[in-house]
C-alpha cells in the first residue's frame, strides 16, 4: 500500500496563465468559441509507503514557504491510498484517467465551498468541467511539479465536451491544442469519458 | 456590495479610542490626531475615501514624516551636473553629449521590504516594477538594475524558510525584470540574523534620456492657456496593493501574515512591457508634435497620488472622475478605486487636442483591451485652474479639498538618544597561531557574506538590450554602453554593510557611499551621483531614529568628503533616494542599520575598462590606500576570530577621495589591468578573487608581502583589516606612469602576479608566512552559497566543473565583415512581451540590411514586403503557459510560415526560436505545422529555472542549413533562458533527426551524446539551434546579437575571442568592431 500525497494550490487573484491561455484559445482555436472558462491549478505531489517514513520534502511541501504560501494561494492538500504504482508514474502518461477517487482524502485545505473535491477549488462548474492533469516528462526529484487545468465547456453532452478539450489540450499542430506540448509532458485525466477518446 | 466610501466621520465627535477602532475598520493606520488633523485642514468631517487618502499621502512611505527634516540637514543634492534632483519621481544628472544630442543619467531608488517578506517572489518583482517606472516617467528608457538584497542567517533554527524567501525573491527579481528586459547589472547580497524576520529588497533603476526629451511628473504651465486632461493607462484597478503604502509604514506582524495579502501587488511584467513600448510611441508623438505634458506613474495611493501630485507640482487643481477608471470586476468600492495601488499603471496630463492620438496608441496600435482583460487608456478628469482637487463618482463627491492639503503631508520631529556604547575591548586576534591562518582564509572564503553570488546572479539577465560591457561577478561595477557606437558609459554599484552601521551608523552611513564610490572607480567611473536606500527600524524608538540620523549625517559627510570633481569642492550630489521604516518585527527585533547606496559614473572610454582578474604573470600588484589595525566590525571578526568588542576606525575621507581619483586616472590613462577594491574579508578576500576569476577564466597567482612600512601590523591585520582601497594591477613597463599618478596617496607596490597555482604572503621581513593552493580557495568560495541555494541534485563540486578549451590548433579569428551594404529589409517582429527588437534591429544594421520593427497589431499581409526575418529574444506572453507557445497561436507567426515556405531566411532567437517550434517552422520536417519537438525548461544539475552564461557553440556538419555556410568553427555567445532544452518524447526520433541534418548548431564540451557541463539545459543531443527542411530557418536559443560586438564578449572567456577582447583595451575602435555573433547576424543578411 503506498500513500500519494497531493498539494493543489490555486491563486487567490487572476491567474495570468489561465487568463490568457482562456483568452488565446477562444480568439485563436478551432472550438475555442466553446471553452466557458479555464482554471488552473499548481500541483505538488510524492508517494511513500505506508508506514514508512514520509519524505523530509513532504513537510517542506506542506508548509509555508516555496510551494505554497497563504497569502497567495488557496490550497487542497489531499492523500490517496491505494495498491497500484503511483499515478504519474504509468509507464504511458498521455491521455490516461487519474485514478477513479484522485486525489483522494482533503486532508486539510483553506476552501469550504463546493461539493466535489476539486470544485472547492475551482468553484462549481457551469458547462461540463474536463480536468487535466499535467507534468513534465522525465523529473527524478522527490516532489513531482506540474499543473491541474480545469476546461469548462459549453457543450451539449459530456462526449461532445470531451472532443471539443482535447483538441484544445494537446499541441500536435500550430493550429490547435495549448495546454500540453506532448514532448515534454504527460497529461491524464479525472474525466472517464476522456479515456475512450 | 455596500460602499461605505461615502460615509463621513466626525472626527470631533469621537473619542480617541473611537477613532482608532473606526480607523481600523477600514485598515487605516493613520493616529486618531492624524485623522483630527484631516477634518481640521479641509474644514469638515471627511469622508471614509478621504481618510484613506490621506492615509496614505501622510504614510511614512509618501510623506518621509519623520526622515524629511534629517535629510534635508545632511544631504548635498545639488550640484553643476545635476539636472533634476530629488523633487520628482527620479533624479537626473548629465552624462555627455553624442553626435549634438546631450543626455542624461536617470537614478531612482527603491525598497520593497515589508511586501518581499510576506509574498517573496510578487513584493520583489513589483519592486523592480515601480522603480522601473520611476525612470521611464521621466521619459528615459531602463538601460540596468542593481538589487542590493538583505536576508535572514542561512543556517540554524528556521533557515529553511528564510532561505526560501531569499530564494523566491530572486525568483521575483529575475521573473520580471527578465520580462521587462532591464539589463541587471550588480547588488549585493548580506545575510544577518537581523534580517531573520525582515528582509530588504532595494531595488536600483538607471536610465538614459536625452535632455530635451525629459519628461516631468507635473502638469505643464501651457495647462493655464490651454485645458489639460487627465488619463489613466494600464492594468484596470482592483483590490490589490491597497494599503500599501500603510503597509509599508508598519512594523511586520508575522502572525497577521495572511491579513497583508492585500496590501502586496501583482505584478504583470508582460502589460509593463508592452506598456513600456507604448509609452515610448506617446512620448515620441508628443515630442514630435511639440506638445508638453505631464507624465507619472501610479504607485503608492494609486489614482488619487497621481492625480493630485501631478496638478499640484504644476500649481493646479483638478476634478476627477473615479466612475470613468477601469475598474477589474464590480466589487471594488471608490475609496478603493481611488487608492489602491493596482501595478502597471501611469497617468497622464496631456491637452484635449491630443486625447484621442494617446487612448488611440493605447487602445488599437497596442491593443491593450486585448491582452488583459479590462486594459486599457481612458479619459479620467481635467486639470483645472482652481487649486482644488475634487474626485466625485459620478454627480457624488468622494473628496473636495484644497490640493496642498493633500499633497503636503505631515511632519514629524522625532526624539532620538544615543544607545549606550558596549565598551571597546580592542581585542587581538584570538589565534596567533600561523599554521590556522590557511583555515581562517578558507573559512572566511565560504562564509555566506563572501562567497560567490554567481548562483543567485545567473538568474539575472545582465545583457538584455546589448550594451552592458561588465557584467556581474566581472569587475567591481557593472557598466553599459547605453549610446550605441559612443564610447561614453556608464559604471554603477550599490554597497552597505550591516556590520559596520551595528558597531557605529555614522561609519556606516560613510561607508556606503565610499564603498560604491570605490566599486565604480575600479572600472574607471568617474562618481556623478548617489543614491541612497535608508532600511531602519521603528523611527518611534529613539535609539532608531538616533542610529537614522547618525548614518543619514555619514552619507551626506562622505559625499562633502568625496566631492564631485578630484579638483573642486563640490558635494556628491544625492539625486534621489527612499527611506524605509518599521523594519521592525512585533517581537522587537529591527534590522541593523542599513543604509545603502548606490553610485553612478560618468567613464570616458569603455575601453579602458577591465575586469577584476589578473592579466598576465609578472605584472605588479599595487596596494592603494593601507589597512589599518582595527578588525572591528570586519567579517575576520564576526566569523569568530576576534573575541569581545573592537573600535572601527574613523573613516579618512581626503585620503578615500585622494585614492578614489587616482585610481580612476589610471584607468582611464590604460594603466590598469585589473583593479579591485579591498572591503569584506580585507586584502586576504579580494586578491583571492582576482586570482581565481570566473568560472571560466584559468588561475593566476599572487606572491604578496606586507610592506615594510606595515610592519607594524600583524599578519592578519594585514590580510583582514577591511578598511584598506585598492589593489591593482599594472605591467613593469608602465610603474614609473603609475607612480605618478598616485603619488597623492598612500600606496605600496606590494606583490606580483604570478602563473603559479596559490597564494603567497611573505611578511615584511621578507619571510614566507603562508602559501595557500589556489584550488582549495576556489572550492570553498565557488561553493560556500551554492550549498544553501542549490537544488537537491547538485553534482559533486568536481562533477560540474565547466569545461575549458585548447584552441592552440584553432585558426585565427576572423572578424565578421560588417556595413557590407545590402539591399535586404528584414523584418524584426514584435510580439507582445519580446524585448529584443532594438538590439536585433541594430545588429542587423551593422550587418549591412535594412531593418524594420513590425508590430503584431500590423496586417499580417504586410510581411510579402520583406526580404528576411528576424523573431528576436524576451517573453512573448511572459512565457505564459509554456515558453513561445502562446505567440505561436498568432495569425502573425501562420503568416510568417508562409513567408519561410517560400524560402525567405528565417531567424529565431531565443524566445524567437521557442515560437519557431511551437508554430512548427522548425524543424518542419513532417510539414503541415505539426509540432516536433519541444524546449522544455531547463535541466541543469543544481539548478531551476532561468540561467544565463556564454556557451561556446559548433556547427553540426551534418546539418543543411544555409546559415551555416562558412561559419568559423567555434563561436562563443550567451545564453538567457529558463525554457532551452530541446527535447522529443521519442529520444531515438530526435537522434533520426539530427542524422537528417536539422540540427544546427550545438554546444560545445560535451560527449557524443550530449552530456557534459558544456550543456547548459539539459538539451538533447546538446542542441543549441535547429533548421527546417529547406535550411532557410534557424532557431537558435543562444543570443548572437549579445555577441555581435566585440565590447559584448567577456574578457574571461576561455576562448581566443576574449584574448581578442583583452587586446582590445584602450582601442575603442577594435573594441566596437564585430563579434562573434556578427557572424550568424550577417549570414542572415545575406540569405536575403
Amino acid at each position: 500500500m503506498i500513500i500519494q500525497t497531493t498539494l493543489l494550490t490555486c491563486h487567490k487573484g487572476v491567474d495570468l496563465h489561465a487568463d490568457t491561455a482562456e483568452r488565446v484559445i477562444r480568439n485563436n482555436l478551432p472550438g475555442g468559441e466553446q471553452l466557458l472558462a479555464l482554471h488552473r491549478a499548481e500541483l505538488h505531489t510524492f508517494w511513500h509507503e505506508e508506514g514508512a517514513e514520509a519524505p523530509d520534502s513532504v513537510e517542506r511541501m506542506l508548509t509555508v514557504g516555496r510551494f505554497f504560501n497563504p497569502n497567495k494561494h488557496r490550497y487542497l492538500h489531499c492523500e490517496l491510498k491505494n495498491e497500484n504504482t503511483p499515478w504519474f508514474e504509468a509507464e504511458s502518461q498521455r491521455g490516461l484517467c487519474l485514478p477513479e477517487n484522485w486525489p483522494g482524502a482533503v486532508i486539510d485545505t483553506d476552501l469550504s465551498a463546493g461539493n466535489g473535491t476539486l470544485d472547492k477549488l475551482f468553484g462549481t462548474p457551469g458547462g461540463i468541467a474536463v480536468d487535466v492533469c499535467a507534468f513534465p516528462l522525465g523529473e527524478s526529484g522527490p516532489v513531482l511539479s506540474g499543473v491541474l487545468w480545469r476546461l469548462l465547456i459549453d457543450a451539449d453532452n459530456e462526449a461532445e465536451a470531451v472532443r471539443i478539450a482535447t483538441g484544445l489540450i494537446e499541441t500536435r499542430d500550430a493550429g490547435s491544442g495549448l495546454l500540453v506540448n506532448p514532448h515534454m509532458e504527460g497529461w491524464l485525466t479525472s474525466h472517464p469519458a476522456l479515456r475512450e477518446v | 456590495m455596500q460602499d461605505n466610501s461615502f460615509i463621513s466621520i466626525a472626527t470631533d465627535e469621537l473619542s480617541d479610542q473611537q477613532i482608532k477602532d473606526k480607523l481600523a475598520e477600514y485598515a487605516l493606520t493613520m493616529t486618531p490626531q492624524e485623522a483630527r488633523k484631516v477634518e481640521e485642514l479641509i474644514g469638515r468631517a471627511p469622508t471614509i475615501t478621504e481618510l484613506t487618502l490621506f492615509d496614505t499621502m501622510w504614510s511614512e512611505h509618501c510623506s518621509y514624516k519623520s526622515s524629511k527634516p534629517i535629510l534635508k540637514e545632511f544631504l548635498p543634492t545639488d550640484g553643476p551636473n545635476v539636472i533634476v534632483g530629488p523633487v520628482e519621481d527620479a533624479g537626473i544628472v548629465e552624462f555627455g553629449e553624442v553626435d549634438g544630442v546631450k543626455y542624461g543619467i536617470i537614478f531612482a531608488h527603491e525598497s520593497h521590504n515589508h511586501p518581499s517578506q510576506v509574498m517573496p517572489v510578487e513584493g520583489a518583482a513589483t519592486g523592480i516594477g515601480g522603480i522601473v517606472r520611476d525612470v521611464y516617467c521621466m521619459g528615459g528608457e531602463v538601460i540596468a538594475t542593481l538589487d542590493p538584497l538583505r536576508f535572514g542567517w542561512p543556517a540554524g533554527d528556521g533557515s529553511a524558510q528564510r532561505i526560501d524567501i531569499a530564494r523566491e525573491v530572486v525568483n521575483g527579481i529575475w521573473e520580471y525584470g527578465n520580462a521587462l528586459g532591464v539589463p541587471n547589472v550588480g547588488g549585493d547580497v548580506y545575510f544577518h540574523n537581523s534580517y531573520d524576520e525582515n528582509c530588504l529588497v532595494n531595488v536600483v533603476a538607471v536610465g538614459l534620456v536625452p535632455v530635451d526629451g525629459i519628461t516631468h511628473s507635473r502638469v505643464p504651465e501651457q495647462a493655464k492657456d490651454e485645458q489639460y486632461e487627465l488619463i489613466l493607462v494600464g492594468k484596470p484597478t482592483d483590490w490589490s496593493g491597497m494599503g500599501g503604502a500603510a503597509f509599508a509604514s508598519a512594523t511586520l506582524d508575522a502572525d497577521a501574515a495572511k491579513e497583508n495579502k492585500g496590501s502586496v501587488q501583482v505584478p504583470d511584467p508582460f502589460l509593463k512591457r508592452v506598456l513600456t513600448v507604448a509609452n515610448k510611441k506617446v512620448l515620441e508623438t508628443a515630442r514630435e508634435m511639440n506638445i508638453p505634458i505631464g507624465f507619472k506613474d501610479l504607485g503608492a495611493g494609486g489614482v488619487s497620488c497621481v492625480t493630485s501630485e501631478l496638478c499640484d507640482a504644476g500649481g493646479f487643481g483638478c476634478d476627477v472622475d473615479i466612475a470613468k477608471v477601469h475598474v477589474s470586476g464590480d466589487d471594488v468600492p471608490a475609496r478603493v478605486v481611488a487608492c489602491s495601488e493596482t501595478q502597471e499603471r501611469y497617468g497622464l496630463a496631456v491637452p484635449t487636442h491630443f486625447v484621442d492620438t494617446v487612448l488611440k496608441i493605447y487602445n488599437e496600435e497596442f491593443a491593450m483591451p486585448s491582452l488583459y482583460d479590462g486594459a486599457c487608456a481612458r479619459h479620467i478628469g481635467k486639470v483645472t485652474t482652481e487649486k482644488m482637487y475634487r474626485l466625485r463618482y459620478g454627480d457624488k463627491i468622494l473628496c473636495e479639498a484644497p490640493i496642498e492639503t493633500i499633497t503636503c503631508g505631515v511632519n514629524y520631529e522625532r526624539p532620538y538618544k544615543a544607545p549606550e556604547k558596549p565598551e571597546i575591548t580592542n581585542e587581538k586576534p584570538t589565534e596567533e597561531s600561523l599554521e590556522l591562518l590557511f583555515d581562517e582564509w578558507s573559512s572566511l572564503l565560504a562564509h555566506p557574506n563572501i562567497a560567490s553570488r554567481e548562483h543567485l546572479y545567473r538568474h539575472y539577465d545582465p545583457e538584455v538590450r546589448g550594451s552592458t560591457v561588465l557584467r556581474p561577478g566581472e569587475a567591481d561595477a557593472g557598466v553599459v554602453a547605453p549610446v550605441a557606437g559612443s564610447e561614453i558609459g556608464v559604471a554603477m554599484a550599490a554597497d552597505g554593510n550591516p556590520l559596520l552601521g551595528l558597531a557605529d551608523p555614522y561609519i556606516g552611513g560613510v561607508m556606503a557611499v565610499v564603498e560604491a564610490a570605490r566599486n565604480v572607480a575600479c572600472v574607471g567611473g568617474r562618481p556623478a551621483a548617489i543614491t541612497d536606500c535608508l532600511n531602519f527600524g521603528n523611527p518611534e524608538v529613539p535609539e532608531v531614529m538616533w542610529q537614522f540620523r547618525e548614518s543619514v549625517r555619514g552619507v551626506g559627510e562622505a559625499c562633502k568628503g568625496l566631492t564631485l570633481h578630484a579638483d573642486s569642492e563640490v558635494p556628491l550630489p544625492v539625486v534621489s533616494g527612499n527611506v524605509s521604516l518599521y523594519n521592525q518585527s512585533k517581537s522587537g527585533k529591527s534590522v541593523a542599520p542599513s543604509p545603502i547606496c548606490a553610485c553612478v559614473a560618468n567613464i570616458k572610454d569603455i575601453s579602458n575598462c577591465r575586469s577584476m582578474h589578473l592579466k598576465d604573470p609578472g605584472n605588479r600588484l599595487f596596494l592603494i590606500g593601507a589597512p589599518t589595525a582595527d578588525l572591528g566590525a570586519s567579517l575576520y571578526q564576526s566569523n569568530g576570530g576576534l573575541a569581545g568588542t573592537a573600535e572601527v576606525s574613523q573613516p579618512d575621507l581626503p585620503a578615500f577621495r585622494a585614492e578614489i581619483n587616482a585610481v580612476c586616472s589610471l584607468v582611464e590613462a590604460g594603466l590598469v589591468q585589473s583593479a579591485h577594491d579591498i572591503s569584506d574579508g580585507g586584502i586576504a578576500v579580494a586578491i583571492t578573487e582576482m586570482c581565481i576569476g570566473q568560472t571560466t577564466h584559468e588561475h593566476l597567482g599572487a606572491n604578496i608581502a606586507v610592506p615594510e612600512e606595515l610592519s607594524h601590523l600583524t599578519e592578519r591585520e594585514f590580510l583582514f583589516s577591511e578598511r584598506g582601497g585598492f589593489i591593482v594591477e599594472v605591467r613593469e613597463e608602465d610603474l614609473e606612469s603609475v607612480e605618478e599618478i598616485i603619488t597623492g596617496t598612500e600606496h605600496y607596490l606590494f606583490g606580483s602576479v604570478s602563473d603559479y597555482d596559490a597564494i603567497t604572503l611573505h611578511n615584511s621581513d621578507g619571510l614566507k608566512v603562508v602559501e595557500i593552493d589556489l584550488d582549495h580557495l576556489e572550492f570553498c568560495w565557488r561553493d560556500g552559497l551554492t550549498d544553501f541555494f542549490a537544488t537537491r541534485d547538485l553534482p559533486e563540486y568536481e562533477d560540474r566543473q565547466l569545461p575549458m578549451f585548447d584552441y592552440d590548433d584553432e585558426p585565427e579569428i576572423e572578424i565578421p565583415n560588417i556595413n557590407l551594404g545590402s539591399s535586404a529589409k528584414i523584418a524584426v517582429l514584435q510580439m507582445p512581451g519580446m524585448n529584443c527588437e532594438d538590439e536585433s534591429a541594430r545588429a542587423i544594421i551593422s550587418a549591412g540590411g535594412q531593418a524594420e520593427i513590425f508590430r503584431w497589431t500590423r496586417p499580417a499581409e504586410e510581411l510579402a514586403n520583406f526580404n528576411g526575418f528576424l523573431v528576436p529574444g524576451g517573453f512573448s506572453y511572459q512565457d505564459r503557459v509554456r515558453a513561445g507557445a502562446v505567440a505561436a497561436k498568432d495569425p502573425l507567426i501562420s503568416a510568417l510560415k508562409t513567408q519561410a515556405e517560400g524560402g525567405k531566411p528565417v531567424l529565431g532567437i531565443c524566445n524567437g526560436c521557442q515560437v519557431l517550434v511551437e508554430a512548427g517552422l522548425v524543424p518542419g520536417k513532417c510539414g503541415n505545422g505539426k509540432v516536433e519537438v519541444a524546449l522544455a525548461p531547463n535541466r541543469y544539475a543544481g539548478r531551476r529555472g532561468y540561467y544565463t552564461r556564454w556557451v561556446v557553440l559548433e556547427p553540426d556538419s551534418r546539418s543543411h542549413c544555409q546559415f551555416l555556410e562558412n561559419l568559423p568553427i567555434s563561436i562563443p555567445m550567451p545564453i538567457a533562458h529558463a525554457e532551452g532544452r530541446f527535447t522529443h518524447e521519442n529520444a531515438s526520433e530526435f537522434a533520426k533527426l539530427a542524422e537528417q541534418g536539422f540540427i544546427a548548431l550545438k554546444y560545445a564540451g560535451c560527449d557524443k551524446n550530449g552530456i557534459g557541463n558544456g550543456n547548459p539545459n539539459g538539451s538533447m543531443l546538446a542542441t543549441a539551434a535547429m533548421t527546417n527542411s529547406s535550411g532557410n530557418v534557424l532557431a537558435m536559443m543562444p543570443h548572437p546579437e549579445r555577441a555581435s560586438w566585440l565590447f559584448q564578449v567577456p574578457e574571461d572567456l576561455n576562448h581566443p575571442w576574449a584574448e581578442l577582447r583583452r587586446e582590445s583595451a584602450g582601442d575603442f575602435k577594435l573594441l566596437s568592431s564585430a563579434g562573434p555573433g556578427m557572424a550568424i547576424v550577417s549570414k542572415l543578411v545575406e540569405l536575403c
